[in-house]
């Protein structure tokens, strides 16, 4: 039996949606933004190390475990019970997480940094905020790939005096195509039950534009302005709203693509920086990257190798 | 090859005397334009990118409090534990549960030492974030989790207190959100502290307060 050529058709192109994109260029800059943030994470745990992760710490961790959402909560943290072993636990972590910023190894780094987040993240949920679960969520995807072929320093070679060169990329996966396609999909889930939680009464009046901590410091607008057009701001809420629920609808469009990409990268940054949860809302804005194509991400390679090659002292003799 | 000629009011020529700080580094940007020229040219986006970074790490590595902005004044601490509440934009979804704990420490030096979790002055901003999380839980009524806090609090400074006061505070708003459009005026925000307990520091143990009474209620 014969298959229409239509069924063959939509197979192909089923399949090339899936398998298609030949480059790992994306995801390896999503690499080294997640990288980059789970490290910071991890570093801000280092404060509070034994407060948070410790055997003194401010919440017992038999009681803690009962907030847990997992059945079976696992911790490396809970195998060691003296202040000098979290330490060493902890440090362990932070370098698997510079190694997978870097490249090296990123499958084995990133398996073993969603290993040893997670532990962090179990050994005490009570401090788990909304950045650790996009970080570790995109960890594990991240982990699925091969993304060690671009932005990796093993593959960086020094090719003359002052001159770097990155080794050419192998045969990259059709497999990291998969993935990637998997965080676009995820994202646009993600901003679409944001969107459903915000369909409020409150919520598209414009109450969380007028917070009270900005009518403290004072509204981006002017109070006055506000006063006088109230509808502005109703305006301003239902326009957020409806970004958030038709961005997986027109995030599919080639020719608004990536005006949507730039616009979500700017809300995010402005919202990091006026409500303060900025290493959320620049978590956000990476995982937006995952819609750039591959081209011009090589082409930020070129650049970035450009300024590798660049002299860097001024000669000597 | 070209050589940028610098005034002679910073490299000093004769008739010119400058400082001889300005003299020197006219002098070292006079030798790196002949011997690199065009060197400007490819270090601008290595100190372009160098700035951005740079102010990155200010606003972050600052938590709250840089030059700009000031989020950690007193009057900003509850609004910021809204934080671990925000959806997908980082806005709040929520208007209840803002709460912060304050506590009054009897040290056996006869003084009262008083701070409150989290401390506005925690940074970075992550840091203070998971503090804000961790006190709302606490605060969500787990004597256990009061208990264990209080002997973290009373670890942390060298000599035993003999005892520790642990309130609750909650900050309250009120919208007139039943108007459409609304009417846009925020009330004052009221702090309202309830006494949650005491912990002994001769037998390290937790005592929570009952709330039968109204004279158990508040009070500083």
């Amino acid at each position: 039996m014969r298959a229409s050529p239509r069924w063959i058709a939509w197979g192909e192109s089923w399949s090339r949606f899936w398998f298609g994109h030949p480059s790992l260029a994306t995801l390896s800059l999503v690499r080294v933004a997640t990288g980059v943030m789970l490290f910071y994470a991890l570093f801000t745990y280092t404060f509070d190390l034994n407060g948070h992760l410790g055997g003194g710490g401010w919440g017992d961790a038999e009681i803690l475990k009962k907030y847990d959402t997992l059945a079976w909560p696992y911790s490396i943290y809970s195998w060691v019970h003296s202040v000098y072993w979290v330490w060493a636990v902890h440090v362990l972590a932070m370098l698997i997480a510079a190694s997978f910023i870097m490249g090296v190894k990123p499958v084995l780094t990133g398996g073993l940094s969603v290993v040893f987040y997670g532990s962090a993240l179990h050994q005490n949920p009570g401090v788990v905020v909304e950045m650790d679960q996009v970080v570790l969520m995109l960890l594990i995807y991240l982990t699925l790939a091969p993304t060690g072929s671009h932005f990796a320093v093993p593959s960086l070679r020094q090719s003359g005096p002052g001159g770097y060169r990155w080794d050419p990329p192998g045969n990259d996966s059709q497999w990291g195509s998969f993935v990637l396609r998997l965080m676009q999909i995820h994202l646009c889930l993600f901003y679409f039950f944001s969107a459903l939680n915000r369909l409020t009464d409150e919520w598209l009046l414009g109450a969380p534009l007028l917070h009270p901590r900005l009518a403290e410091r004072g509204y981006p607008l002017g109070e006055g302005f506000l006063q006088a057009h109230p509808a502005a701001v109703v305006i301003l809420a239902f326009s957020l709203v409806v970004f958030q629920l038709f961005y997986g609808v027109f995030i599919w469009g080639d020719r608004v693509r990536y005006p949507l990409v730039g616009l979500a990268v700017v809300l995010h940054l402005v919202v990091g920086l006026v409500w303060g949860d900025l290493s959320f809302n620049l978590m956000m804005a990476a995982w937006n990257w995952v819609f750039l194509p591959a081209d011009w991400v090589e082409d930020g390679k070129d650049w970035a190798k450009s300024m590798l090659g660049l002299p860097w002292f001024p000669p000597q003799g | 090859m070209f050589s940028v000629r610098l005034p002679p009011w910073l490299t000093g020529q004769p008739g010119y005397n400058p400082p001889r700080l300005i003299v020197r580094f006219g002098r070292m940007a006079q030798w790196t334009a002949y011997r690199a020229p065009g060197w400007w040219e490819k270090a601008k986006p290595l100190v372009v990118m160098a700035g951005i970074t740079h102010l990155a790490l200010v606003v972050l590595l600052s938590g709250g409090r840089n030059a700009l902005f000031d989020w950690r004044a007193p009057e900003n601490l509850a609004y910021t534990t809204y934080f671990n509440l925000t959806d997908g934009f980082g806005f709040w979804v929520e208007p209840s549960g803002e709460s912060y704990i304050r506590y009054k420490m009897y040290t056996q030096e006869g003084t009262v030492n008083e701070g409150h979790f989290p401390d506005p002055d925690t940074a970075p901003g992550l840091r203070y974030v998971r503090w804000a999380k961790a006190v709302n839980l606490v605060n969500r009524g787990d004597e256990s989790l009061r208990a264990s806090l209080s002997r973290y609090i009373a670890d942390q400074v060298p000599s035993m207190p003999f005892r520790i006061k642990l309130y609750a505070s909650q900050w309250e708003w009120r919208l007139p959100h039943n108007r459409f459009p609304p009417s846009f005026v925020w009330e004052k925000t009221e702090v309202e502290e309830t006494l949650l307990g005491n912990h002994n520091g001769l037998t390290r143990s937790w005592v929570p307060v009952a709330h039968d009474t109204p004279a158990d209620k508040g009070g500083r």
